[in-house]
């Protein structure tokens, strides 16, 4: 069953020197259940292609449909809440909030929903329990290693229980160690029902997941 | 919800020790000092002892005389002047006059040891309508004034420097170079009291000119609402003054209330006009003392809410819309503008208090005594407080969200690669 489908998106970068066509006619469909990896070489467009995917960011043309929901019109408000119940994302560089511990960080989406703050705690505890982090909740960001602030986020794109999570090259600033804890975590979400569409540079990695899409030069090719 | 915003307000405040504390500070001064400015002013025009009822005073001390020969002169209050237009006025509860504070030379009877003190000649009035602390003796009676009989009260500090430590009533000291006789002594009076201020008080119908002496009339109004009714009088009197002489007219300029009498009135036609402009004049300062330092805040709240973009980048992400991230930046710019509110609430009361007796007073004497004070609410008002208070807030608030609304509205990529 289809859940995303991306239909003739581009997108251009217009800055005063110059325009870039950073994405040319896309066309990508998504199933739910899937674990797709996203490869191709550096600037072809990757990133961009998940953040509108994910309506971090907006297409130049085109239209992003989830769960069958065209959301080319929609407003500031039916977007936000369409992010925070259906998508969980995961960055390459983490961003966590500096000011916030672990547990508040992981309750972070659960803030925009209507929740009393013991569910709140509860769920963020559980998911943290997941990712093998729940002695850790009274920490902040600053004092976690590299995997453990990737398991922390992925941590926060779970809690809000979305159908799909979308993550730009979550291993990307990890070892290879720690990079392999972060797959395996993948991999169980998504035997549990998850969608994920992940970017990655990783051969060997991209090799495991269920399909490969690549990118050249803001088109799809594969 | 608020209270996950609250803890992380106050972790970043923590975090942020410097930036913090000045813009903390920087809201605590900035109230501060338009307290102080309101304080200075204030004092001026607050009811303070000897001058307690300044609510209810009314000044004149200038006139002008138009000759129809075409002179024209601007003049201090002459005595012809007072006796036919001031001093019959009946609406007033009471009416005194004091001649211009002069210098006079000073020396205890027979000793060759002079000083030069301030002198003010007055009536007996003078002693109803102020209330001076006497540590001694009393004040001129009517009896005394209308006799012209040289009698003085002298102020403490005269007493010590003169008598030093004996008593002084009784004792008869050279005033000019005529011997006054001393019936009491009263506490130092603080330079701001204008018009009961000076070392030496004796009645001015002891000096044989006084006709020609410049005069400063106060009438004491019943109640506040006379005021206009008191000018009325004045009007009708001058009229009748007119009348008897046309070769001249006199215009009195005034009377006026305290706070209008600060304002340099040169002439009763333009009374209007520089009341009207005075007030837009404090409107201004006051707006002026708000604003510099909020622009200045402003820089501190932006640099904040700068090095939080990937923070809004982050919770857009998550499910934040444009109004629960402006909520909650001016929530936690509230919290700051509070403790900065508060901390301004103490400054300017510890400025108050400290500054209280050294506007008031003018020697260290005084200080000590403490009895000298005024009740804490002439100075401090609440509302003022209050007022520039949420002023403050709103600036910091408003410095704060116009960055928020514009990063909440910034495509969430660019956000987060900030
Ligand atoms: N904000 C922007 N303004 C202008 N050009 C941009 C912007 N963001 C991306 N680009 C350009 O768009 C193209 C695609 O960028 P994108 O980040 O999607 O590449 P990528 O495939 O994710 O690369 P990498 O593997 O290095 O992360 C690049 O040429 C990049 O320079
Ligand atoms: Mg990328």
């Amino acid at each position: 069953m289809q859940i995303i489908s991306l239909e003739n998106i581009s997108k251009v970068y217009s800055t005063k020197e110059i325009e870039t066509l950073a994405l040319e006619n896309v066309n990508l469909e998504v199933n739910k259940g899937d674990f797709l990896s996203v490869m191709g070489p550096s600037g072809c467009g990757k990133s961009t292609m998940l953040n509108i995917m994910g309506l971090l960011d907006i297409p130049t043309g085109g239209r992003v449909n989830i769960n069958r929901v065209d959301t080319t019109n929609m407003k500031d408000k039916a977007m936000a809440e369409f992010r925070n119940k259906t998508l969980g994302f995961v960055f390459q560089s983490f961003h966590l909030v500096n000011s916030l511990n672990v547990l508040d960080n992981v309750e972070l989406p659960l803030l925009y929903r209507k929740m009393s703050g013991s569910e709140r705690t509860r769920r963020a505890k559980e998911v943290l329990e997941k990712v093998g982090l729940v002695h850790r909740t009274k920490h902040f960001p600053s004092q976690l290693s590299g995997g453990q602030c990737q398991r922390v986020a992925i941590a926060r794109a779970l809690v809000g229980n979305p159908e799909i999570i979308l993550a730009d090259e979550p291993t990307g600033n990890l070892d290879s160690k720690m990079g392999a804890e972060i797959m395996d975590l993948l991999f169980q979400l998504n035997n549990e029902g998850a969608t994920i569409v992940m970017v990655t540079h990783d051969e060997h990695i991209a090799k495991k997941t269920k399909c490969i899409v690549r990118f050249f030069d803001g088109r799809r090719v594969q | 919800m608020y209270k996950v915003y609250f803890k992380q307000a106050l972790h970043i405040l923590k975090q942020d020790r410097l930036i913090s504390a000045i813009s903390i500070i920087g809201t605590a001064l900035a109230i501060t000092m338009i307290m102080l400015v309101y304080m200075v002013q204030e004092v001026k025009t607050a009811n303070v002892l000897p001058e307690i009822h300044r609510d209810r005073s009314m000044y004149l001390n200038m006139m002008d005389i138009k000759y129809n020969t075409g002179g024209r002169w601007r003049a201090m209050l002459k005595y012809e002047a007072l006796k036919e237009c001031l001093l019959p006025l009946k609406t007033p509860e009471n009416i005194s006059a004091t001649v211009m504070l002069t210098d006079a030379v000073v020396n205890m009877e027979g000793s060759a040891e002079r000083n030069t003190y301030q002198l003010r000649q007055t009536d007996d009035n003078f002693w109803k309508i102020y209330s001076f602390p006497f540590t001694e003796g009393k004040a001129f009676t009517k009896e005394d004034f209308d006799s012209g009989i040289p009698v003085v009260v002298i102020s403490q500090k005269i007493a010590k420097e003169i008598f030093k430590g004996q008593q002084a009533v009784g004792k008869t000291i050279d005033i000019n170079f005529i011997p006054y006789k001393v019936l009491g002594v009263v506490k130092n009076i603080s330079m701001l009291c204008r018009y009961s201020f000076a070392d030496l008080w004796i009645p001015y119908t002891s000096v044989p000119s006084y006709t020609n002496s410049m005069y400063n009339f106060v009438a004491l109004a019943k109640h506040k609402n006379d005021f206009d009714a008191i000018k009325e009088e004045v009007l009708v009197n001058q009229k009748k003054y007119n009348a008897i002489d046309t070769t001249r007219v006199l215009d009195l300029n005034g009377p006026y209330t305290v706070s209008q009498m600060l304002l340099d009135i040169y002439s009763s036609e333009d009374a209007a006009n520089e009341i009207k402009a005075n007030t837009r004049r404090n409107i201004l300062i006051l707006v002026i003392a708000l604003i510099i330092p909020a622009i200045n805040l402003s820089s501190f709240s932006l640099s904040r809410i700068r090095k939080r973009m990937s923070e809004i980048g982050v919770r857009k992400a998550f499910g934040a819309n444009k109004f629960s991230l402006i909520g909650q930046v001016l929530y936690e710019n509230m919290i700051t503008s509070l403790i900065g509110g508060a901390l301004g609430f103490i400054l300017s009361f510890i400025a108050v208090v400290s500054l209280r007796d050294l506007l008031l007073s003018d020697s260290l004497s005084v200080l000590q005594s403490g009895e000298f004070g005024l009740s804490m609410s002439a100075f401090f008002s609440l509302s003022v407080f209050l007022a520039v208070f949420l002023a403050c807030i709103a600036l910091n608030v408003l410095s704060a969200s116009i960055p928020a609304f514009r990063a909440s509205r910034l495509p969430i990529v660019n956000a987060l690669k900030s």
